[in-house]
């Protein structure tokens, strides 16, 4: 078996060598790498742990935390490590407990500190959860929008009597709206209330679902749209259920909002709900 | 979780909301009740298209078709910056950020 030195010079062989080195990511001291991570969770902390091969097979241990942010916006973390090839790193998310979809990290390789620093590689990038780790080798790669996405329950803001209800997509969110509902109740004035579920992308409608029953004063309805329900349906207990289109995929900045034709100075809505699946697009 | 109202439209919500997620409060548009018992300058200032002896009526079809934005209105939202992976410097960057979240009077904190 041939030996090979450790380490240059190789200026001296007598014909060219190729060196294949022990792994795909080689640091010098000047490389760094850099956690960027998408979150929409509060309380989540990110341990980072993993392993340089240094000179003479040296293995050198590292590990640190990185604290997303909870707004979507990305949050950055870049650290030195010892020289020499990466051999595994592994993302876990210590704090908190995010679903599939709502913590995103990248393990980037960098050249410098600052936020000027020159992006050389992906190492590897895809979604952490509570009890799933994010590992560099043998994950595939992912991409924010990659995944079945996070299932939540968003609560609206309940608004003033007399008003109609709305939410906007956060900023650096992808939705797909699969129920709205909502609870009506109609003041004694005398009146047909009609809801309608508008969604806008902020100025311009791109679908409206009305109900088809009216309600009538003195009454309360639970008033549901749903993605591939039947109907509309007008229960015999006053509550509704209207179809919404199915695979409806909003980005940030789309409002999801009730406009209530004769809705009454009285009127309210309350206990609204949504049911979204939400992916994490970054900003 | 505590419980807020925003001092505009007068709303409440929890924040962080029951899944744990942060919330972003954004106003809705103005309502027709909301729409009768303003100034009808203020009115006609808002939905120019209607006529100045307007009726609910009026009020109805015209917030029917668009929303009608109400003013001072609040949004929490992040307001959303374009960010490119860049290889040099982008010369975008020497301009001016503008802030995260716009700016807006405070929210009222209604307790637990």
């Amino acid at each position: 078996m041939p030996s090979y030195p450790l380490g240059p010079p190789f200026a001296d062989l007598d014909r060219p060598l190729a060196v294949q080195g022990p792994a795909q990511f080689l640091f010098t001291g000047e490389d760094v790498l850099q956690i960027d991570t998408l979150c929409s969770l509060a309380g989540v902390t990110l341990t980072i742990t993993g392993a340089m091969l240094g000179e003479g097979l040296q293995l050198l241990p590292f590990s640190f935390t990185h604290a997303p942010n909870s707004n979507r916006t990305i949050a950055t973390t870049r650290v030195t490590v010892d020289s020499g090839w990466l051999q595994h790193v592994r993302v876990i998310a210590s704090a908190g407990a995010p679903l599939l979809g709502q913590c995103f990290v990248f393990i980037r390789q960098v050249r410098g500190l600052t936020t000027n620093a020159l992006a050389l590689a992906r190492i590897t990038s895809g979604y952490v959860t509570a009890t799933t780790d994010l590992s560099y080798p043998n994950d595939a790669a992912q991409l924010p929008l990659d995944s079945e996405g996070a299932p939540l329950r968003i609560a609206v803001t309940t608004p003033a009597a007399g008003a109609d209800f709305t939410i906007t997509v956060p900023t650096g969110a992808r939705w797909q709206l699969d129920t709205v509902s909502g609870l009506y109740t109609a003041s004694a004035a005398v009146a047909n209330r009609v809801p309608e579920l508008v969604i806008d992308d902020g100025a311009n409608i791109v679908f409206a679902a009305p109900t088809n029953t009216a309600i009538t004063g003195g009454q309360t309805a639970r008033v549901s749209w749903g993605a591939g329900a039947g109907g509309p349906i007008a229960g015999a207990n006053t509550d509704q259920t209207i179809p919404l289109a199915n695979d409806m995929y909003l980005p940030g900045g789309f409002r999801i909002r009730s406009n209530t034709a004769l809705i009454q100075a009285a009127d309210t809505w309350t206990a609204i709900s949504l049911l979204v699946r939400e992916w994490l697009e970054g900003n | 979780m505590p419980l807020w109202e925003c001092p505009v439209c007068h709303g409440t919500y929890r924040d962080p909301d029951p899944s744990g997620g942060v919330y972003f409060h954004a106003c809705p548009p103005l309502s027709v009740p909301e729409l009768l018992a303003l100034d009808r300058a203020i009115v006609l200032g808002l939905a120019p298209e209607l006529p100045a002896a307007y009726t609910r009526a009026d009020l109805e079809r015209v917030a029917f078709t668009r929303a009608i934005a109400r003013p001072g209105a609040r949004d929490e939202n992040v307001r959303p910056i374009v960010r490119r992976i860049v290889f040099a410097p982008d010369p975008g960057l020497d301009l001016p950020v503008p802030p995260r979240v716009q700016d807006q009077p405070p929210r009222l904190n209604r307790g637990d």
